[in-house]
């Protein structure tokens, strides 16, 4: 067997041969992108590569979920927190619940947030899409901060404390 | 069930659209599960079956006010599935899946919903060119219709609730599939992935898993689906697209003007190379049709007609061309099909 078959080529230089291989999970599928050393380092916001890093990289993904393992199974789909991290995917809908406090952490990782702001269904009633609505607007506001649009977020901010004042339970503990 | 004669009928999103130098199509992808029913990973056979036949249900009045066809993918032999995989309307995890599943779409294929993929319902929807809102608009319109009929599983804090957390929120995933020859030439890919990095999106391969670079047709898509509202997302993936047409077109002019005879041999050869070749595999034809593809948009070939190229990307797939022998083919025998057939496609007689 020719070795140069088996040499996979830098997908950023496509000259050097890739000795990083970076692997992201879109839609369940594993997409795998190939580096040289070189270009991995010059290509903003990847993980890091030194050993050590990596370790702790790792280790503290790791570390608090170790503490969630103990065993706890769902009644209705028979998944455990293991199984679900071995394979990527829930059991049913009431594992969002169940491993909640180790899921917030994995979906502040993938989503950095861990609250959802968009479409409702109609199910779902008129307080989910309140605090829906609520949410993706206090997003709208602290962009309007950050790019220094104070009067937009002052429209903003007067928008979700009418929104919060309308509610069932409103609270005065903030004001 | 034989699906042969969809091999007759073009795709609609490979027709082009609005910046069709540079986006080949744009793609929307939304994520449902029916509440009270646990996800695929763990479901029996039982309930994938009473799922299939739930949701075969909710899509029949919507199958019958917009024309959708609504097939058993289960049923289908392996050429049939790999057919509409091939045309994008199923996954490859739906091609391959061992359950009862099904897959309804319309007419010009620029809808399609799967039912019991990784997750119960997923409604795809396609334009060609950069038309992200529009092909957004669709799906959002069929997830109403299927909302009146089916619960999905939702909850106030995650959203719409998936089998895997990075879909969960808004279950979309919004992609526009771009072409970059030059760019890929010129090789500032590593420009294209920093900016997709930057923007929290992902870059991956136009033909799917194990494909990048492929034709130089890429992929760009939303990486998360939590925390942010469609409107953003669409916006997010839409000015990435935008920023690249720019890119991508600058380039192109840059290469040309900076050594015209070279640029303009490198596409004649391609060109040369379809019409003369004895045998081509999949791939290579895949990277000749990309060149004579930029060649077009940049008038450097006046010939053949942009519609014969776009068909071909299609026609020239192992399972499209297996539509066109009776006996089953192996792969040298298919590497000379596709010359035969890309060569007599690109005949001016
Ligand atoms: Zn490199
Ligand atoms: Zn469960």
């Amino acid at each position: 067997m020719d070795d140069d078959e088996n040499k996979i080529i830098c997908q950023i230089c496509g000259k050097r041969q890739a000795t990083v291989h970076l692997t992201e999970f879109v839609e369940g599928e594993p997409v795998q992108t190939h580096f040289c050393e070189a270009c991995y380092s010059e290509t903003e916001g990847l993980p890091p590569l030194t050993p050590a890093a990596v370790f702790s990289h790792i280790l503290s993904a790791v570390a608090p979920e170790l503490k969630k393992l103990t065993g706890r199974r769902c009644p209705h789909c028979g998944m455990d927190y293991l199984t679900f991290r071995q394979q990527g995917l829930l059991g049913c809908p009431n594992d969002y619940e169940l491993f909640k406090d180790a899921l917030s952490q994995l979906l502040e990782q993938i989503h950095a947030s861990t609250e959802h702001c968009g479409k409702v269904p109609p199910q779902a009633g008129r307080q989910a899409a309140l605090h829906s609505r609520a949410r993706s607007l206090r997003r709208q506001m602290e962009k309007a901060v950050l790019t220094e649009n104070y009067e937009l977020a002052a429209q903003l901010r007067d928008e979700i404390q009418g929104i919060e004042s309308g509610q069932d339970e409103p609270d005065t503990s903030k004001r | 069930m034989n699906l042969t004669h969809l091999r007759d009928k073009p795709v609609e999103w490979l027709k082009g659209g609005p910046e069709e130098d540079v986006v080949v199509s744009s793609r929307i992808r939304l994520a449902r599960n029916v509440d009270g029913y646990p996800f695929m990973t763990t479901a029996s056979a039982r309930q994938k079956a009473e799922l299939e036949r739930l949701l075969r249900n909710a899509l029949t009045p919507a199958c019958a006010g917009a024309g959708l066809t609504y097939l058993e993918v289960h049923e289908l032999d392996t050429l049939g599935r790999n057919l509409l995989l091939e045309r994008r309307l199923i996954s490859r995890q739906h091609a391959e899946a061992d359950w009862v599943r099904g897959v309804a779409f319309d007419a010009g294929e620029r809808l399609s919903i799967l039912v019991n993929e990784e997750d119960h319902v997923r409604i795809q929807s396609v334009r060609g060119g950069l038309r992200l809102q529009e092909a957004f608009e669709r799906a959002d319109h069929f997830d109403d219709i299927m909302s009146r009929h089916v619960p999905f599983a939702f909850s106030d804090q995650y959203g719409y609730l998936t089998a895997c957390p990075t879909n969960v929120g808004t279950g979309l995933r919004a992609s526009v599939m771009v072409h970059l020859p030059a760019l890929s030439m010129a090789q500032e890919m590593n420009q294209v992935l920093q900016l997709a990095q930057r923007q929290n999106l992902t870059l991956r391969g136009g033909y799917g898993e194990g494909t990048y670079g492929a034709g130089d047709f890429y992929q760009v898509s939303n990486k998360v689906t939590l925390g942010i509202s469609e409107t953003e997302i669409l916006e997010t993936a839409h000015s990435a697209a935008r920023q690249l047409i720019l890119m991508e077109r600058k380039t192109r002019e840059r290469l040309h003007n900076d050594d015209p005879q070279r640029f303009e041999d490198h596409i004649w050869r391609a060109y040369q190379l379809l019409c003369s070749a004895a045998t081509i595999s999949s791939q290579e034809a895949l990277n000749l049709l990309s060149q004579v593809r930029m060649g077009l948009q940049m008038q450097v070939l006046t010939w053949p007609p942009k519609e014969t190229v776009n068909d071909l990307f299609l026609l020239t797939l192992p399972a499209h061309l297996q539509t066109m022998e009776e006996e089953p083919l192996d792969g040298a025998q298919r590497d000379q099909l596709r010359a035969d057939f890309v060569s007599q496609r690109l005949s001016k007689t």
